[in-house]
């Protein structure tokens, strides 16, 4: 039962992270190719996280696990507003549909 | 369950791959760097799982540093690289 | 503010419980590693306390001042955050690219403070919206101009205000009030 649904969770986490690459390959500037890589991404490793989480091996181990999590969305909200920033500092026009 | 997490492992790598195409593209230097976030989240995820498949514990430290290293990379960066380029420069760097 | 000894011990006690926490968690909750840890955890408790104490850091706490409002925030951000992912990855397979981006200046009521960062943190792993720089006021990248990206915007913003109790009546005028927890 607990690994049917861990595994259910790492396939959507997967679906996500290709979501991401999409996106990634598709939209068509810096700002909405960001958009693709912090949310899409974020969001399948969270579910990654959260399938392995269902699988792991002690409590200690769980609760690292959330923390790498923790510590990764943190980092790509932060990256990703850099990189924005920094794009629209050096002056590249966002592009407009 | 085991060839389940290895075909997980091989997707994740192919979606890092096709990621690293936009790298090779660019065409900023900004697009270059999704590189680091990328891999921070991707390498990240594999390494988790890699972890728990192959039962080596260890991996999940390593998934940790790479999740800091990517954060910094993208910090220095932004505070290094301030060369204006113009925009739509396809060869720039 | 003074400093009173309960308030000494309470901050003391909270941050000898997390960076054990913390300790632990790295460690894979080894016994060997407690004994090499003990000792750094608990200087950098002590060392973090007084820190905190001193100076001009203290303003600039992001320690939540309502639990329960932070639990809301926090599961208002996990939906969002859910949302968002869907959403990104249905426009990136959609043909052709639903795509209506925009750069908006979002005219921020948060006074100046870790508060604004931690909302321009919070509003790239929303649906739609993407933080490019904060300074008083919040610029932001919009996917679909069209959509209400505003709303979303607002109410995350008063979670925020809710969590450290920053009174709403003052949010249109005066920007510079620090928090008192």
């Amino acid at each position: 039962m607990l690994a049917s649904l861990s595994v259910v969770l790492l396939l959507a986490g997967a679906a996500f992270f290709l979501g991401g690459s999409v996106g990634m390959l598709r939209f068509p500037d810096v700002y909405t190719r960001l958009h693709a890589l912090t949310k899409a991404d974020n969001l399948g490793l969270g579910l990654v996280v959260l399938g392995l989480m269902l699988q792991a091996e002690s409590l200690a181990a769980v609760g690292k696990l959330f923390v790498i999590w923790l510590l990764l969305l943190a980092a790509s909200a932060t990256a990703s507003q850099l990189v924005a920033s920094w794009a629209q500092e050096n002056g590249f026009a966002p592009w407009r549909g | 369950m085991q060839y389940f997490y290895f075909a997980l492992i091989l997707f994740l790598l192919l979606t890092l791959v096709a990621g690293l195409w936009r790298i090779r593209r660019g065409p900023t230097p900004a697009d270059r760097m999704l590189a680091a976030q990328l891999f921070g989240t991707t390498a990240a995820a594999i390494l988790l799982v890699l972890a728990e498949v192959s039962d080596a514990p260890a991996l999940r430290d390593v998934a940790l540093v790479l999740a800091l290293l990517a954060a910094i990379t993208v910090t220095a960066f932004t505070r290094r690289a301030r060369i204006s380029l113009p925009p739509g420069d396809d060869d720039a760097r | 503010m003074t400093v009173t000894l309960p308030a000494f011990v309470t901050a003391l006690t909270q941050r000898l419980l997390l960076f054990a926490l913390l300790w632990w968690l790295l460690t894979d909750g080894q016994h060997e590693a407690a004994l090499f840890g003990a000792p750094f955890v608990l200087s950098a408790a002590v060392l973090s306390t007084v820190t905190r104490f001193r100076g001009q850091v203290l303003s600039a706490s992001l320690w939540p001042a309502r639990p329960l409002a932070l639990m809301r925030l926090i599961g208002f951000f996990l939906w969002h955050s859910l949302r968002g992912g869907f959403d990104v990855t249905l426009r990136a397979f959609r043909r052709p690219l639903p795509l209506k981006p925009d750069l908006i200046d979002y005219p921020l009521r948060l006074p100046p403070g870790p508060t604004p960062i931690l909302m321009a943190s919070l509003v790239s792993l929303m649906p739609g919206t993407l933080a490019v720089i904060c300074e008083g006021r919040l610029r932001v990248h919009v996917l679909d101009r069209h959509s209400d990206w505003h709303r979303d915007l607002e109410r995350l913003e008063q979670r925020i205000g809710d969590v450290y109790r920053i009174d709403r009546a003052q949010w249109n005028d005066t920007p510079n009030h620090s928090d008192h927890n």
